[in-house]
């Protein structure tokens, strides 16, 4: 019996063990895990006033495409890439037509009658009125062709890859490279740290390109001489996030600019001057981290996003 | 370098591959600079291996025939003593305890089970060279080349003589807890044997808290009921002692002929001398052979018990495998989808992993499971009728033995025995 | 005395007889181990495509601080001024401050290097491997941080209890030899 206070001691610590061990077997179990205590947490920027919102989700097109890749709008029709076709579809989501191409184009562009695609550091012309395609010299290995901007008489096409912008004749003479450096040493070249390099010409015959590390939008003449610029870096609904955004843009038929942003992914309007307007999808209406959806304009300013996570062609409608 | 390009170039592919949508990204050209930056490189430190695990292997060897030596050979408790304290100090502190011999049966199971998984050969080898000393010198291993027996042998305080049913009862433990542990690691739930592990927190001074606290409180229990791990737990322990019963040579507390001093009867912590056997006392409980009889053919109603107890248990079992877990989870509370903070729910439902797959992942699970688990249940039902047995059995004795399943060949009663060679 | 020796016999030939079952029972069971059995020895590493950043790097693994680190794969590197892995989301302005920084320890090293780049340097000593400038730089960047097992911090657990709880399942063991899976990087092979 001398024992008696080292039995209890030991039953003492048996009884421990065992509830440390049961305890061990109970925890890290699914709904027993704590939060992430390390968490990077954009919530804050989710939340847009319901004010600024000024545009409507009506319908999805399913495009039907592995890897959905790039969206145009010309005349009202919409040419949609991915895999490697063409697909042509009206404005109500019905297909009329297919093309099927050589390679899987990462962007496209259409003016009159002449789709230009690119994949990589290669450039094609699809002649829709013979329905042929052709192959202009391809660029330099480290080009990475991810925009391509189209007039009667220019053709210019964003070279991410070597952060510059090269144009071309109708005809497919390469006539003047720029990097976009200011003279005046006001803003930098074209800084594009990821494969998001926009251009576009709007219906004023205007030149604009992403320069997306300044977050700016900057208005080039043909020769390559800076214009005019506006810029915005925030997180905040007004701003561009991120390194490196907007990582799409296109006008409406007055000349607004609509704007596409990856990592916090949301679709916005600014005025012409680039002053912040409303926004047309908040980050809410796509996927966390997803990727930034291509975007295009048809002429009554309805938006068509090409969300490449759900791999279908959304249809933001105004609503004034 | 050859490898290396092999490595760069897979991970290329992988990259090209698997995330097309990336692609692009991943193989962007980076600025340029007019500076003359240059890029750090990325440090990568190898891992401890290229030839030392087989050092690990080979300090195993030796410290496993300098314990059957002193045991058996040189007769000397010291020598076992100081070994340990090297064991305890290379494989325990040097070596964080891990790999240990205890826990690599887990390995060996899972590359059985798994056709992704192949154990490397040091594992294999830390597995067998144990259980091969134990079949020719007794569980010498246990004696010398365990951390985990070293840190509770050399903190024996004052260790008490526990009841024969309590040794007995609590001798089926280990025997569970390998039959679980084999389950686990078969269906690769999980390494139970490496998870509950009480001294490897106090090995590398960093642990849960409350697995320190774990394992104080064995080490706190051990100084007076020595060893309780080995004994009461350790499941490699269970197979160390099926090839120690038949061990080719064993330790023995006499050099030569017991004279029956019963000097050493108080001298083994662990209650694993045999005394001799009164023949008056046989005589009057009656030979027993009655009762064997009834065990012997009570054998298969324990085995289809303990198979059914493990049907019965199935469902709870197999709840240890995370997949099973988040279905029926998901299955019982959808609401939790909602939970921003839950991690596992969330980064589930943005896999794009759908609920089928997961649900018929988790049936697949739980068939195996449900086999497995009749399976451990079977063999516990059978240890448990051998163990009844056993206490039918007796066999004649006239000397003071060890016994040879549960001695741990620390060689303390050796030191008791007057008798000189 | 002859029966006694004949009982004695009998069960020494009974556990010899026993022993040898059980030596080639460990010798089939190794010899099918072995069979399937590789020379390299296995350590534990993140897969960063499928790492979800769920902090649980920092919190599991049984060193304190993690054996998990962030690595920079400077090759992926846009050397922003804006590094999503450097600054709080709601940074007030692009500088050292420790109110921008968004690593909970001050880890991460920003360095000018030219007009407008800026390098990025993990202290891995100070490094929890919490994933939270991964996070940032995955999505709002180019990926170029992410985490990685240190192979001289890790211990190399036979049951490692990160890849328990990994949510995506992203910690696998991989051979020795090739231990690390550092992202890709373009300009060193192209043609591969």
């Amino acid at each position: 019996m001398k024992n008696k206070g080292i039995t209890i001691f030991l039953i003492a610590l048996a009884v421990i063990i065992v509830i440390i061990i049961v305890n061990e077997y109970l925890s890290d179990k699914p709904d027993k895990g704590k939060p992430n205590p390390y968490q990077y947490s954009v919530e804050e920027f989710k939340k847009i006033d319901p004010s600024l919102i000024r545009y409507k989700e009506s319908v999805n097109f399913r495009i039907g495409f592995d890897n959905p890749a790039a969206i145009a709008i010309y005349n009202d029709t919409i040419y949609a890439a991915g895999d490697d076709i063409i697909k042509i579809i009206d404005l109500k989501g019905t297909l009329s037509g297919q093309i099927n191409l050589p390679v899987s184009p990462h962007t496209l562009k259409v003016f009159n009658d002449k789709i230009f695609f690119a994949a990589g550091n290669r450039l094609f012309v699809y002649n829709m009125s013979d329905e042929s395609t052709s192959e202009w010299e391809p660029l330099e290995e480290l080009s990475f062709i991810t925009a391509i901007a189209a007039n009667a008489n220019d053709i210019f096409i964003a070279d991410a890859g070597n952060r510059r912008v090269v144009r071309y004749s109708p005809e497919g003479h390469l006539i003047s490279v720029f990097d976009g450096k200011a003279e005046e040493g006001a803003l930098h070249g074209f800084i594009i740290p990821s494969a998001y390099f926009d251009i576009e010409i709007n219906d004023e015959g205007k030149l604009w390109i992403v320069n997306p590390g300044m977050h700016s939008l900057e208005n080039y003449t043909f020769e390559g001489q800076l214009r005019s610029h506006w810029k915005h870096a925030s997180m905040k609904t007004e701003g561009f996030s991120g390194c490196c955004n907007p990582a799409f843009f296109t006008f409406l038929s007055d000349g607004r600019f609509v704007t596409s942003e990856k990592g916090l992914v949301r679709i916005k309007t600014y005025k012409v001057s680039g002053e912040f307007e409303g926004v047309v999808a908040a980050p809410d209406k796509f996927i966390e981290d997803g990727h930034a959806p291509d975007i295009a304009a048809d002429s009554k300013n309805n938006i068509y996003a090409m969300d490449f996570d759900k791999k279908v062609i959304r249809v933001f409608n105004p609503v004034d | 370098m050859k490898r290396k390009l092999l490595y760069i170039f897979l991970t290329f592919i992988f990259c090209i591959t698997a995330l097309t949508s990336y692609s692009q990204q991943q193989r962007f050209p980076k600025p340029e600079f007019s500076s003359g930056y240059e890029q750090p490189d990325v440090v990568t430190p190898e891992p401890r291996s290229g030839g030392f695990e087989y050092l690990d292997v080979a300090v195993l060897l030796v410290v496993l025939s300098l314990a059957a030596w002193f045991a058996l050979r040189k007769r000397s408790r010291q020598g076992i003593l100081w070994l340990s304290v090297f064991t305890l100090v290379y494989f325990g502190f040097y070596r964080n305890g891990c790999i240990c011999s205890v826990g690599s049966f887990q390995n060996i199971t899972l590359s059985f089970f798994d056709a992704g998984y192949s154990v490397s050969i040091s594992t294999l080898l830390f597995f067998l060279l144990p259980l091969i000393f134990a079949l020719f010198f007794g569980r010498v291993f246990c004696a010398g080349a365990c951390p985990l027996g070293a840190i509770q042998d050399l903190l024996i305080v004052k260790p008490l003589s526990l009841p024969k049913w309590l040794n007995k009862t609590l001798g089926l433990i280990p025997y569970i807890y390998l039959a679980l542990a084999v389950l686990f690691a078969a269906t690769g739930t999980d390494f139970i044997v490496c998870r509950y592990d009480p001294f490897v927190g106090i090995f590398r001074m960093d642990a849960k808290f409350h697995m320190i606290v774990l394992g104080i409180s064995f080490l706190l229990m051990g100084m007076f009921v020595a060893r309780p791990y080995c004994r009461f737990l350790c499941p490699y322990g269970v197979l160390l002692s099926w090839m120690s019963r038949f061990s080719k040579w064993h330790l023995t507390i006499t050099p030569s002929l017991c004279i029956k001093c019963k000097l050493c009867t108080t001298s083994c912590p662990f209650d694993a001398i045999d005394f001799p056997v009164n023949e008056k006392e046989i005589v009057q409980s009656g030979p027993g052979t009655k009762k064997f009889i009834v065990y012997a053919m009570l054998i298969p109603l324990w085995i289809v018990a303990g198979a059914f107890v493990g049907e019965r248990s199935h469902l709870y079992l197999s709840r240890a495998n995370q997949n099973v877990y988040l279905a029926e989870l998901l299955i019982s509370d959808p609401e939790i989808k909602n939970d921003p903070d839950n991690i596992d729910v969330q980064t589930f439902l943005e896999s794009g992993k759908t609920m089928e797959t997961l649900v018929e992942e988790a049936e697949v699970m739980r068939g195996q499971f449900k086999t497995g688990s009749m399976i451990a249940g079977g063999f516990i039902g059978l240890v448990i009728g051998l163990t009844l047995i056993n206490t039918t059995v007796f066999r004649k004795r006239q000397d003071y033995v060890p016994h040879r399943g549960n001695c741990l060949s620390c060689g303390r009663c050796m030191d008791y025995c007057p008798v000189e060679k | 005395m002859e029966s006694k020796s004949k009982s004695k016999n009998r069960r020494e030939f009974i556990q010899s007889g026993v022993r040898l079952s059980l030596a080639l029972a460990l010798g089939s069971v190794s010899g099918l181990a072995l069979s399937r059995s590789i020379k390299d020895d296995y350590v534990w590493q993140i897969d960063p495509f499928e790492c979800t950043q769920c902090g649980r790097c920092a919190t599991d693994c049984v060193m304190t601080p993690s054996a998990v680190k962030c690595v920079h794969a400077y090759d992926l590197c846009g050397y922003c001024d804006l590094c999503g892995g450097y600054f709080k989301p709601d940074a007030n302005e692009l500088t050292t401050a420790a109110e921008n920084q968004l690593c909970p320890t001050a880890a991460i090293e920003r360095k000018f290097i030219e007009e407008p780049y800026f390098e990025y340097i993990i202290n891995e000593d100070l490094c929890i491997g919490c994933a939270k400038c991964v996070k940032g730089c995955t999505s709002f960047g180019n990926g170029s941080l992410h985490l990685q097992i240190i192979h001289d911090i890790c211990l190399n657990c036979n049951d490692c209890s990160i890849a328990r709880v990994c949510p995506s399942d992203a910690i696998k063991r991989v051979k020795a030899t090739e231990a690390y899976n550092i992202k890709g990087d373009f300009t060193e092979n192209p043609e591969s």
